[in-house]
This record gives structure tokens, C-alpha cells and sequence, in this order.
């Protein structure tokens, strides 16, 4: 028996870490919040772009939301993105910095699903602005891609063909595609999966790969609607450590919403807790305890 | 395990042939038994499977002029029927498409062709006669609007149950509107597009007899109106054994084909 990697947090365990996770062990050295608060665009123009690919945004974009409300009609209520949470959103200010990795919790019906339909560009909030990297966004963008929480793959293509769909989005040549994509399964550590179908996967690996995808396409923020609640808690563990290696070292903002307060604890350099449309809390994940979350959402 | 997988669709599949030929024989002996054995009806009632064979062998492979009858229709109502699906086929994806898109076409022209769809295809012959006369033309009306209607229903509604999720991931990775129904809807729709492409084959099928019945254009459905004119019952027998193996065998393609794909998406397992 092989011994298992040490991992820096174990969502089945009771207690939180009380301090900013690392990502996996080894990898990273740093502290994420440090790295946060000064991204590294050395290689903006570099590797985040392939020439004459003028869409991909630089990693790590900054995200501004200012005066941003959005608020169901009787008849968008229950459609699109969203829809399974009926709350309104805000007016909402937040700003998320460059290369931070930002959760975002609330019961249900506190308007989590919306702000991310929001974020990603399929509700238009009806009035204030949401910014990219200073550039407003008025819709789906290529620069912030979004992984969902059920499987979104297409179980048309195999997996290599999935995880190069965005990049056939941005009309990128074959070669440098087929580059993006063999880096982004191996970040994910299913490099000799790309010929797979997807009902060939476990449930991990599908989300491993809708990572993969989302992360291909080099975005600037990396939106993620509960992606592991579907998994089980080990699963959730070794994904949740791969999610913040990539973020460490890819630099990428991250908005992670989820219901699970630990989670949230866990992954992210800050937490903003929601409840009614409304930022009931913004604080820094260190030294923040699942009770005094939870004692603010109820 | 891979023993396993590679052998059993094999297995089953010859397991199946051969139930189907032991069925195929008891069908065949209780005919021979009710004809030819206890000749229960006269033989111009009722013939037995060797005068229908007979007509087989000269209607297919036979060199007298009145020869190979059976063989020249069977080739005149499939190109009828090939040009005619395949028509249908592409009015039926392109109006489909549209009606999924665009919800006025959808609630107009998709709910008179739901209607449309309970009416027989031979209900429509008449009026494809006085329409456009007793030519080919009448035939290959009602063929298209066979083979139209379900195809044009299939994919507006294969379309509309796309899973919401699949259109986010394909517009979140930057897809336009057209890549999204290029490259996510119309490839998410096709098993149930398939499944509509098997019910547009067998109306149309059907309809092509029932108007060569009625219009009496050179094909498998005249055939059926000569044997009964000339009481030729075995022939009458052997058309229709002709027309539903051509319809079978078309049918079992498609089947294959849709099978094929359901594997591929996951959405059963290899049989």
C-alpha cells in the first residue's frame, strides 16, 4: 500500500484550517494572500496569449462590481441561470483583486447562483456595472468561464475534444491547442485520458475535466458554482487541493460559491457571506471560524 | 473484463439470429401446415409459401417478359422514397431548427404540425391527386410531408430539451450564437433527432405504398393493386413480404446508427 499524500485540509474532518490554505503540499511555499495582493504579469502577452488571440484576458483580472443589482421579474423568475434561486442580488459593491481566490457563501435564496449568473455575463444586472480587468462585462465573455456544479460536458466529444472547446472558440491554431490541452489535462492529472468519452469517468474525473476546460481557455476569473458538492468528501479533498495548485500557480482570480462553510474556509483568502441579496460579511478566511459564518447567515 | 465486454454483444447477438430464424421457420411451417398441408382454403384464397416464392423467383430473378417485375418495383419505390425522405429530411431539420429558436414558429406552424401528424399519410392522397394530378409528383407530396413532419417535430423538440447546463458551458467557453447550435445544440439533440429520423423513415415508407396504391405510379404499391386486380395473391403476399423487409432492413440501419450513438453519449451501455 502506497502511502497517500498529506494533505493541507481534509473537508471530512470537523475543524477548518484557522489560516489560508497553501494548496498542495510542496507545491506552494507562499502565502496565497502575498500573492494575491501582487499577481504576476510578467507573462501577460506571453503565455496567456497565442498570437492574434486578442480575447484572452490576462490571468488574475481584477473584478468590480459597483451598485450592481439584479432582481427577478415574475417572468424571468425561474429561467436561465439562477433560476433555482429566486433572489434578488444587491445593489452589490465588491471588489475582487487580481489573482485572489474569493468564496462566496449564503443559504439558499440568498442570491448566490445570481450573482454568479451575473458575474458571467447571462443576467444583466439592472442597474449598476460589473468590470473586468477595468473593461465592462455586458454578457458571456471568454475572458471568465464558468464550471458548474452537474456535469456540463459534452458527452459528443471525447475529452481532449471537450477541454479544446473553448479554444476552438477562440480560433487558435491546431498545434497550440493541442498544447493548451495537453497542459490543462496534466494539470489536472489526467494526461492520458484525452481520447476517453465522458461517461467513461468517475464523477471526480468529469469535474477534474470541466476544471481542465474552464482553465484551457486561460481566463482572467475562473467562476465555479459549486463544483465538488456532487462529489464525496475524498474526492472533494484531493480536487479541492488540485483547484488551489492550479490557482497558485496559474495566478487566476477565483470566485467559489458554495453552501458549504467549511469549504469556503478552506479554499478561499476571503469569504463573502450573502443572505437576502445582501454582503453580510467580507472578511479574510484567516482566523475565521465556521461558527461565527454561520452565526452570520443565520 | 475485456473478455468479457468483447464477447457477450457477440454472444447475444447470435443468439438473437438464431431465435430469430427459429422463429422465422415456425411462421413458415404453420403456413405451409394451413396451405399447402391441410389445404384449409382454396389456393386463390389463401396460397401457400411455395406459390409465393414462386412468385419471388420470377418477379426478382426472372428473365421472361413478364419477369422481374418485384425486382424493377422495389427499385422504383425506394429512389420514390430516397428522394423523397431525404427531401423531408432536410425541410424537416431546417423548419425544426427554426421552430426551436423562434417561439412564434414554434406555437404556430409546430402546433398545426402536431396535428397535421395524427392525420394517415393516405388520408393526404386525394388531395395530392387534385392538387397536382395522378403523377409522381402526388406520390413524392406525400412522402415529403411523411417524412417532414416527424423529423421537423424531433428536432425542435430535441433542440428545446438540450440541457440548460450544456448551453452555459458552450456559451461560457465563448461560443457564438451559431457555434452554440452548430457545435452544442444540434450534436446534444442528435439521439433524439435520430429517433425522429426512424419515425420519418417508417411513415414515409408507408406512405409511399399507400400512394402507389392510389395513383398507380410503377412501384411496390402497384404491384399490391396488380395482384389484386389479377387476384394473384401470392403475388399480393410476396409485395408485402417485400415491403416490409425493405422497411425492416432501412429501419435496422438507422436503429444501428442510433444505437451506435446512444453508446457513444453515454446514454446506455453496449448491448
Amino acid at each position: 500500500m502506497t502511502a497517500q499524500p498529506k494533505r493541507y485540509f481534509d473537508l471530512a474532518t470537523a475543524d477548518p484550517p484557522t489560516r489560508p490554505p497553501q494548496g498542495k503540499l510542496g507545491l506552494v511555499t507562499a502565502d496565497p494572500l502575498e500573492e494575491a495582493t501582487s499577481p504576476d504579469y510578467s507573462n501577460y502577452g506571453e503565455s496567456s496569449h497565442e498570437p492574434g488571440h486578442p480575447h484572452t484576458a490576462p490571468r488574475g483580472a481584477t473584478l468590480e462590481l459597483s451598485g450592481v443589482a439584479y432582481h427577478y421579474s415574475g417572468h424571468s423568475a425561474g429561467r436561465g441561470l439562477g433560476s433555482k434561486m429566486a433572489a434578488g442580488l444587491g445593489p452589490l459593491d465588491l471588489k475582487v483583486k487580481a489573482g485572489e481566490f474569493l468564496t462566496v457563501v449564503g443559504p439558499s435564496g440568498s442570491g448566490k447562483s445570481t450573482l454568479l449568473g451575473v458575474l458571467a455575463g447571462f443576467l444583466r444586472p439592472q442597474s449598476g456595472e460589473v468590470r473586468l480587468a477595468g473593461h465592462p462585462i455586458k454578457g458571456p465573455h471568454p475572458a471568465l468561464t464558468l464550471v458548474q456544479q452537474e456535469h456540463a460536458l459534452f458527452p459528443w466529444l471525447t475529452v481532449a475534444g471537450n477541454v479544446a472547446f473553448g479554444l476552438r472558440s477562440q480560433r487558435l491554431p491546431r498545434a497550440a491547442r493541442d498544447r493548451r490541452v495537453a497542459e490543462a489535462l496534466a494539470q489536472v492529472g489526467l494526461s492520458d485520458y484525452g481520447e476517453r468519452r465522458v461517461h467513461e469517468l468517475s464523477g471526480g474525473q468529469r469535474q477534474r475535466i470541466s476544471l481542465a476546460r474552464a482553465l484551457a481557455t486561460r481566463p482572467g476569473l475562473l467562476l465555479l458554482d459549486e463544483p465538488f458538492s456532487a462529489l464525496d468528501a475524498r474526492t472533494r479533498a484531493e480536487i479541492s487541493d488540485e483547484l488551489l495548485g492550479i490557482w497558485k500557480s496559474q495566478q487566476v482570480t477565483v470566485v467559489f460559491v458554495t453552501h458549504n462553510l467549511q469549504e469556503a474556509l478552506s479554499l478561499g483568502v476571503r469569504v463573502v457571506a450573502l443572505r437576502g441579496g445582501e454582503v453580510v460579511l467580507d472578511a479574510p478566511t484567516q482566523g475565521l471560524r465556521v461558527e461565527k459564518l454561520r452565526g452570520v447567515l443565520d | 473484463m475485456t473478455t468479457a465486454t468483447s464477447l457477450t454483444p457477440r454472444r447475444t447477438w447470435s443468439r438473437t439470429l438464431l431465435w430469430q430464424f427459429l422463429g422465422l421457420l415456425l411462421i413458415v411451417g404453420v403456413w405451409w401446415l394451413v396451405t399447402d398441408g391441410l389445404k384449409i382454403w382454396p389456393k386463390y384464397v389463401f396460397p401457400g409459401p411455395k406459390a409465393v416464392w414462386t412468385e419471388f423467383s420470377y418477379g426478382l430473378w426472372g428473365s421472361g417478359p413478364q419477369d422481374g417485375k418485384l425486382l424493377s418495383s422495389v427499385g422504383n419505390s425506394l429512389r420514390r422514397v430516397a428522394l423523397g425522405y431525404l427531401f423531408g429530411v432536410g425541410i424537416g431539420g431546417l423548419v425544426g431548427l427554426f421552430m426551436s429558436l423562434w417561439r412564434p414558429l414554434r406555437d404556430t406552424v409546430g402546433s398545426y404540425l402536431q396535428g397535421l401528424q395524427s392525420v394517415p399519410s393516405i388520408a393526404f392522397v386525394p388531395f395530392a391527386i387534385l392538387f397536382l394530378g395522378l403523377n409522381e409528383k402526388a406520390v413524392m407530396f406525400v412522402v415529403v410531408l411523411e417524412a417532414f413532419i416527424p423529423v421537423a417535430l424531433a428536432v425542435s423538440g430535441a433542440v428545446l430539451n438540450v440541457p440548460p447546463a450544456w448551453r452555459t458551458a458552450g456559451r461560457t467557453l465563448g461560443a457564438s450564437n451559431a457555434a452554440l447550435v452548430m457545435r452544442v445544440l444540434l450534436p446534444a439533440a442528435l439521439p433524439n433527432i435520430v429517433t425522429g429520423l426512424r419515425t420519418a423513415w417508417s411513415f414515409a415508407w408507408r406512405a409511399l405504398i399507400g400512394a402507389e396504391l392510389l395513383t398507380s405510379n410503377p412501384g411496390l404499391g402497384r404491384l399490391l393493386e396488380v395482384g389484386r386486380n389479377t387476384s394473384n395473391v401470392a403475388l399480393v403476399i410476396a409485395t408485402i413480404i417485400i415491403v416490409g423487409v425493405v422497411g425492416g432492413l432501412f429501419d435496422l440501419i438507422i436503429r444501428a446508427w442510433e444505437g451506435h450513438i446512444r453508446r457513444d453519449y453515454g446514454l446506455e451501455v453496449a448491448a
